[in-house]
């Protein structure tokens, strides 16, 4: 088994962190892609992550209640030899900033 | 996809259906989107996942919605009228509506009005005291027109929040304002109902108070305010055994 870990993404809006409010998921939990993960607050509205990709998570990287950065590591998955070099991109925002919030998933799929 | 039907003055009201079973129609607070309230929250999610059709409003003066200007053409009747006009273009008879903050008020309103085309309701983040009525529309209408800060502080965070969102109109915003100021969340519940607020949701913190005047259940959600009260897991559940 390999591991990919995915970091805090680009919430748009120039915000620079967000406060994990509630995990969704366990340390052993399977995850499919585009479920909720994790429910963080920023200074503009309160928000659920969806997974970037299907996985087993591995390590929960902050605590409830703890502010994060983005681009800081969030969440760790175990995934299976074979398909950890295929995925793995981090949630891309578009190149133009947006000011919604809106968190995208990556187009490609395991 | 986001549809479009003219009200009865000609404002055009946005809104999205995603078809399912037993409806639930979906009002959204002051100054903000069905996007940002409902979609990233993930109380849409929960309901569609549930089987639920999801049927979200753009309250006139918001968003992708009309702006009329001048507080004549706003009310929580006049707003709720809007959602009537939503259901007529939707082809949907009968729904369980979900209002948050003024969307509340507008929510409440439409089951007043409209108590053969409701059956359940859930008024989240509003208490006893109508918000906007405690704010000076002079002080309201400096920061929308000049950035002037509010005594207020959350009248303030509000408002330039607001401000800053896609499409946001300083008028459309003032009209909202006066236009819903003092609007009574009055009466007896025609069918069943539920308040809920976050236990640190200080723009509603006697909702308990509020669910006994209208003959309402009442549900608090604990550690959480009136921003993060819809994202949180606990609202969801509370929301979908009350929806069943």
């Amino acid at each position: 088994m390999a591991e990919i870990s995915f970091n805090l993404p680009d919430l748009g809006e120039g915000l620079i962190d967000a406060k994990v409010l509630e995990w969704l998921v366990s340390v052993g939990d399977y995850v499919e892609r585009g479920a909720p993960i994790v429910e963080v607050e920023t200074t503009k509205s309160a928000l659920e992550l969806p997974s970037p990709r299907a996985g087993t998570v591995a390590r929960l990287h902050a605590e409830e209640d703890e502010d994060i950065k983005v681009g800081d590591p969030l969440i760790t998955f175990e995934v299976p030899d074979d398909s950890a070099g295929i995925v793995g991109t981090v949630p891309q925002q578009d190149a133009e900033p947006k000011r919604r919030v809106r968190v995208q998933l990556p187009d490609d799929e395991d | 996809m986001e549809e479009r039907v003219a009200a009865g003055d000609g404002t055009e009201i946005a809104y999205t259906w995603q078809p399912g079973e037993r409806p639930v129609l979906l009002l959204h607070g002051f100054a903000t989107t069905p996007e940002l309230t409902w979609e990233t929250s993930g109380v849409s999610r929960a309901l569609r996942e549930a089987g639920r059709g999801v049927l979200a409003v753009t309250l006139r003066g918001h968003g992708t919605s009309g702006k009329p200007t001048g507080a004549a053409r706003y009310s929580a009747r006049i707003l709720a009228d809007d959602a009537t006009t939503v259901l007529d273009a939707a082809g949907v008879d009968r729904v369980d509506v979900v209002g948050h903050s003024l969307g509340s008020r507008v929510a409440w309103a439409f089951a007043q009005s409209s108590a053969d085309r409701v059956g359940r309701l859930v008024l989240s983040g509003v208490g006893t005291r109508e918000v906007f009525e405690g704010w000076s529309l002079g002080a309201v209408r400096a920061l929308l027109r000049d950035g002037e800060p509010m005594a207020d502080e959350t009248a303030t965070r509000l408002l330039t929040g607001a401000m800053a969102l896609p499409g946001a109109d300083p008028d459309a915003l003032l009209a909202v304002v006066e236009g819903m100021s003092g609007s009574e969340l009055a009466g007896r519940a025609a069918g069943p109902t539920l308040v809920v607020a976050g236990s640190e949701d200080a723009l509603a913190a006697d909702a308990d108070v509020l669910a006994d005047a209208i003959g309402a259940d009442f549900a608090a959600v604990p550690k959480r305010s009136h921003l993060n009260l819809l994202s949180s897991r606990a609202f969801k559940q509370i929301l979908l055994q009350f929806l069943t």
